[in-house]
């Protein structure tokens, strides 16, 4: 009954100075929560890259840092000049080292990450459209969950391809892209990027093209042929052409998927003399950052630390302010008879009643602070 | 048990060292008996109260109320037997800030670990009620006067019906009409009743009046 009576008054009390409470609260859940939600967010960063880099067992890349390439290619950050011959992911394929997946990145539709692949990539990733289907024809492209809800992009919606050289207005044109799925959620960087058949990207380069001959009736009295802007809808797919051989341009980057570590150790060594491309293993590759991303995490939960220590400080000051401020009620209490076990359950109620919150709301901030930070990075 | 509600021999009061301080060679209040403690301001009437209460603690001497011992018992015992046994009404009329009227009446059965239910409120109503306050009772304390808060205070200490009341100066800041309210309520009260009061005509009501300066040293 006691217990009872006490928590009644403790709640009232708090309910009488909501503000009070709030401010308490959430600078309680703050310092608490600050550095689960640092360590948190470092590690779902690191899971990420991780998994990621582990399902990607080899990568053909052109010479050089692997870095730029990795993250390019896998986690479609920053660039990386495409040098790698389209034509080398049938090779690994030829040599049995199981399925390849060519990926040209580096574009954009409508602001938004284009990334330019074939249908294999899907599988090898388990991406499925939950709304809609995958490309099938030029001009065709599907939208990762996160990219969709964020740009409230739908099957049905027309996106237009950035131009590739914006000051050059003879060669890429600005294409339409039709929106033909939305992929499922898949808590990788595919959510929040553009899908498209590699040919689509050729047809922005402007390689892909249609134009009318000299003298037609679209270009009449003129000397050459006319470029015309690139359409690629199903009416005109049959005069969109190119000259010369695709399998020869390049591609940013080979995804190779060996079925076997056997297979995978042939398809590293395979490329180790070749000139001017190498197999990387993008697992090592990000266990170097992975590495760099602890060190960061050490720092970051360090200063987190040290802000959560002040932050907590402030706060028992405020409550010590708070105590003496209502030292008349408690003296009252005294006065009328209350033992120090009531006023002790009383302030003790209070104080789990603050904390038990406060308690609640850091570790639903630390839950939620990866999905929340790393969507609002993007 | 005793006839007596409060015994107090040879009792030594101080409030500090250096203060002035009170001798109470023999003091006896019979159970049901209404007395008043007066005198002019700084006699020690409410001194003497809190010496009832068990919130002074004698230096010396014997001070028996409602059967407990309270010189040399610990603040605990003397907090648990004020709880169990009084009921009291403060000068200042004190409240606490957050709580209604009501609640601020039923604050003795909290403290005390007794139930608060429909039967409980239904007889703090019926206290404020008989006191004026009955548009009152779910106000909070910043919205009272003096008057109106001295009114709650004589409502919490009739809550709990103990069998002594302590009250101090309740009709200070009363009305003509709220006073005789108040004073109907606590001469109807079961009980013994001890007033602090230079109230003439609370003084004239009571049983017997004691003023408190005959005890002050000089």
């Amino acid at each position: 009954m006691i217990v009872w009576h006490a928590a009644a008054l403790a709640c009232k009390g708090l309910a009488a100075t909501p503000i009070r409470a709030v401010v308490v609260v959430f600078g309680l859940a703050l310092a608490m929560g600050l550095p689960g939600m640092t360590v948190r967010t470092a590690s779902h960063i690191e899971a990420v890259m991780v998994e990621r880099a582990v399902r990607t067992p080899v990568l053909i890349a052109p010479r050089g840092s692997p870095f730029e390439v990795t993250l390019a290619s896998l986690y479609f950050r920053g660039e990386a000049e495409p040098r790698v011959p389209f034509f080398v992911a049938a090779q690994a394929v030829t040599r049995g080292y199981g399925s390849a997946v060519p990926v040209l990145v580096g574009y954009r539709a409508s602001g938004h990450p284009l990334v330019g692949t074939s249908a294999d990539y899907f599988e090898a990733r388990g991406l499925r459209p939950v709304q809609g289907r995958l490309p099938a024809v030029l001009g065709e492209v599907v939208v990762g969950a996160g990219l969709a809800a964020q740009a409230g992009i739908a099957v049905g919606d027309r996106l237009r391809s950035d131009r590739v050289r914006p000051y050059d207005l003879g060669t890429s044109q600005p294409v339409e892209l039709r929106v033909v799925g939305v992929l499922g959620w898949s808590a990788s960087p595919d959510d929040e990027v553009v899908h498209a058949d590699l040919l689509t990207l050729r047809a922005i380069e402007g390689i892909l093209h249609a134009h009318e001959p000299a003298g037609s009736e679209a270009a009449p009295g003129l000397g050459a042929s006319v470029f015309l802007p690139v359409d690629l809808s199903p009416e005109t797919l049959d005069r969109v052409h190119a000259h010369g051989a695709l399998e020869e341009l390049p591609v940013t980057a080979v995804l190779v998927f060996p079925p076997d570590d056997r297979r995978r150790d042939q398809a590293l060594g395979d490329w180790a003399d070749h000139p001017e491309l190498q197999a990387v293993q993008p697992e090592r590759v990000v266990s170097v950052l992975v590495e760099l991303l602890v060190r960061v995490r050490d720092l970051l939960l360090a200063w987190s630390m040290i802000v959560s220590g002040c932050t907590l400080a402030l706060i028992a000051l405020v409550l010590a302010l708070w105590r003496r401020l209502r030292e008349r009620e408690l003296a009252l209490l005294r006065t009328l008879g209350a033992s120090r076990s009531w006023i002790a359950l009383l302030v003790a109620i209070e104080a789990g009643l603050l904390l038990g919150v406060a308690l609640s709301l850091a570790a639903g901030f630390a839950w939620v602070a990866p999905v929340l930070l790393l969507g609002a990075l993007g | 048990m005793s006839r007596l509600a409060i015994h107090g021999r040879d009792l030594l009061l101080d409030r500090s060292a250096r203060g002035p301080s009170w001798l109470v060679p023999s003091l006896e209040v019979s159970r049901g008996e209404r007395i008043a403690l007066c005198g002019p301001s700084g006699s020690g009437k409410s001194t003497l109260l809190s010496a009832f209460a068990g919130r002074l603690a004698a230096r010396r001497g014997s001070l028996q109320v409602e059967g407990c011992e309270l010189v040399g018992a610990s603040e605990a015992v003397r907090r648990a037997h004020r709880l169990a046994t009084m009921g009291q009404a403060l000068q200042d009329a004190e409240m606490i800030s957050y709580l209604s009227t009501v609640d601020n009446v039923l604050l003795p059965l909290r403290l005390a670990g007794r139930p608060v239910g429909a039967a409980q409120r239904a007889r703090a109503h019926d206290l404020l009620a008989r006191l004026g306050l009955s548009d009152r009772q779910h106000s909070r304390p910043s919205q009272l006067s003096h008057g109106e808060r001295a009114r709650v205070a004589i409502a919490r200490a009739l809550i709990a019906a103990p069998p002594l009341l302590l009250i101090d100066e309740p009709t200070a800041s009363l009305d003509p009409a709220s006073r005789e309210a108040a004073l109907d309520l606590l001469f109807s009260a079961e009980g013994t009743v001890v007033f602090a009061t230079h109230d003439p005509g609370l003084i004239a009501r009571v049983d017997r009046a004691f003023d408190a300066s005959i005890w002050r040293e000089p």
